[in-house]
């Protein structure tokens, strides 16, 4: 029987935390491999071993292959959770892993492949009998053809990287005069982000809801699906707010959904955590794209599934299963999750570093913190600006996008700017509240991030000032005070 | 990081606060503000307190009400030179040095960011 004494981890962060977490309550030892930057983090500090992979900038450690397979092996790891971004959808990567007898955490290579081009993935899914959103996916990549293709699928058109993901490489064409610049410059993007100039087209939905089966195959070829989540709150194409079950869905639409997934999944000889991406537009809906790694979301699945999504894996990884029956997995409650960025809400949304200062995280029934960094730590401009999720469950969808007000509301971040008052802007608009809210969402309501409109007290800076300056005598006084009145005191329960 | 309990404007409220470097970070009615002050570490001990920078500063996001001073004029420490208004209340603001007023880069009815600098004085070179 196949077992895990050590394991690595080719990421950071958050989700480098997640791992480690799963690891140690099924006591395998973890191995943390980690950039010069990243010392002063959680994840370094919980892992049992560390191994520096390289310097700062991603493709010198986090993206370089060859050094995290040689930093697992030198630590005498036998597997390698690659988490979600940087390798983890590199078939490559994962090829490498099984060249030295390292166990990948993940899909087969072959099936990363298959899903990771965009332009064979449409293939297989069409074969299943699956739609796709209307467009262009040919060899024929001249611009002047491709604005004829535009024609054809009828505008808005967008234009993607076939080896893209994440936003990038991407652009809407409206109209032809617009066309030949955005084909141009998505191919430009498309190299510099991903090296190739490959580009497909297809048919913008421009009030669609986007919609994502959480899927699973165990080893034994079992493929269970584990509902949806909808992201449709997305800010250039990243996903800000994300929640399971969907907001607003026809239960007919549902299934349809899911029984679409999962034949997905079973065409593809699934193994492991995938998602299967759908744009949802009135009664129709396409498949998008198939993401063969855990996702940023998948919290919010397992609140609402009670299920352990790393685990599930690292079991699927040693042979374990079968891992449940379908007719065990049924969803209750709603949950919601939060991306905390690191950047300034009241300036588009610009990154910010820095030390981080003090931080409180507001514990309660059916709230969970899933975060990266400590007090004292830094936030540096080499990677991604989230630095937490916030993810909270309650019975209703109502009740949980209350609970996740007030926790936002209460949550400490000091020392860097966070998206907390952008994240309550939108849990309050009211096309979120009711869930008609679609793709457009930021774009429609929050297209320059917020006005600056916070309303300060001058009597608090006043007092504060000479509290914090002086010191000593004052806190005492405010400890005492903490005991009198706790913040569970505070009515947090919602009034529907 | 410290949590106080304060009367702020007449309510009592939690408020989270820490000094980082120059700046002043505070968490009450769920929202989080950072003013940045200056300061330095006097010769007799550890005490700090505010540096005379002769320079004046939005102390928060507002409105500027009136200018009272121009271009080149001599204020005294404690004049007020700005007068802006925010969350409905007006507040001054003073000369921390005395010398001549080198520079206004705002006039009345202006609305003015945290933080953005309003005017600076030169300091009078004099004991």
């Amino acid at each position: 029987m196949k077992t895990i004494d050590c394991l690595a981890i080719a990421n950071r962060g958050e989700v480098a935390v997640r791992i480690i977490q799963a690891c140690k309550e099924m006591g395998i030892e973890t191995v943390l491999l980690h950039s010069e930057a990243d010392e002063k983090t959680l994840a370094y500090r919980l892992c049992d071993k560390a191994v520096c992979i390289g310097p700062s900038p991603v493709n010198q450690s986090y993206l370089n292959i060859e050094a995290n397979i040689q930093g697992a092996l030198s630590a005498d790891a036998e597997a390698i959770h690659p988490g979600f971004g940087f390798l983890s959808e590199n078939a490559e990567f994962a090829r490498a892993c099984e060249k030295h007898r390292l166990i990948f955490v993940g899909p087969r290579p072959e099936t990363i492949e298959l899903f990771g081009d965009k332009i064979s993935a449409k293939k297989l899914v069409e074969k299943v009998g699956i739609k796709t959103v209307p467009g262009y996916q040919g060899e024929n990549q001249e611009t002047e053809y491709l604005i004829e293709e535009c024609e054809k699928v009828g505008y808005p058109v967008i234009v993607k990287a076939a080896a893209g993901g994440g936003g990038r490489g991407m652009k809407i064409v409206r109209g032809k005069s617009e066309a030949f610049e955005a084909i141009e410059s998505a191919k430009r993007e498309a190299v510099a982000a991903f090296g190739s100039p490959i580009v497909f087209l297809e048919k913008y939905l421009d009030h669609a809801k986007h919609i994502e089966v959480q899927i699973f195959g165990d080893h034994m070829g079992n493929i269970y699906h584990l509902y949806e989540r909808e992201c449709s709150v997305q800010r250039r194409h990243q996903k800000v707010i994300e929640e399971s079950l969907a907001a607003k869905i026809d239960d007919q639409i549902r299934e349809q959904l899911l029984e679409a997934a999962v034949k997905i999944a079973r065409a593809g000889n699934y193994r492991g955590a995938g998602t299967v991406e759908f744009l949802q537009q009135d009664d129709d809906f396409y498949f998008m794209e198939m993401n063969t790694r855990l996702q940023v979301e998948h919290p919010v699945t397992e609140m609402v599934m009670g299920v352990d999504l790393v685990k599930a894996q690292i079991q699927t990884s040693l042979d374990r299963g079968p891992l449940w029956t379908q007719g065990d997995l049924f969803p209750r409650g709603h949950s919601i999750e939060c991306r905390i960025y690191a950047e300034d809400p009241y300036q588009a949304g610009i990154p910010s570093t820095g030390q981080v200062g003090g931080i409180y995280w507001p514990q309660g029934p059916g709230r969970r913190f899933d975060f990266g960094i400590e007090s004292g730590d830094e936030v540096t401009p080499y990677y991604d600006s989230m630095i937490a999720k916030v993810i909270v469950w309650d019975e209703t969808r109502i009740r949980a996008i209350q609970k996740m007000r007030k926790t936002l509301q209460d949550t400490v971040i000091f020392g860097v700017k966070t998206n907390i008052p952008y994240l309550l802007a939108i849990l309050e608009h009211s096309e979120f509240v009711s869930g008609e809210m679609t793709t457009q969402f930021i774009n429609k309501y929050f297209p320059q991030g917020l006005k600056l409109n916070q309303e300060v007290s001058l009597d608090i800076i006043e007092k504060l000032k000479s509290e914090v300056m002086s010191g000593g005598s004052v806190e005492e006084s405010s400890l005492k005070n903490q005991l009198q009145k706790s913040p569970w005191s505070q009515n947090v329960w919602s009034r529907t | 990081m410290k949590r106080y309990f304060l009367e702020v404007d007449g309510q009592w409220q939690w408020v989270w606060a820490e000094r980082i470097g120059n700046e002043f970070w505070f968490h009450c009615n769920g929202n989080t503000h950072n003013v940045e002050f200056k300061s330095k570490t006097s010769r007799r001990g550890g005490n700090t307190e505010f540096i005379e920078s002769g320079e004046i500063k939005a102390p928060m996001p507002g409105k500027i009400m009136k200018v009272l001073k121009k271009l080149g004029e001599k204020v005294v420490v404690g004049e007020t030179v700005i007068v802006m208004e925010a969350m409905k209340m007006e507040y001054s603001l003073e000369a921390d040095v005395t010398g001549t007023l080198e520079s206004i880069s705002v006039s009345e009815n202006d609305q003015v960011n945290l933080g953005q600098l309003l005017a600076s004085i030169s300091k009078e070179e004099n004991d």
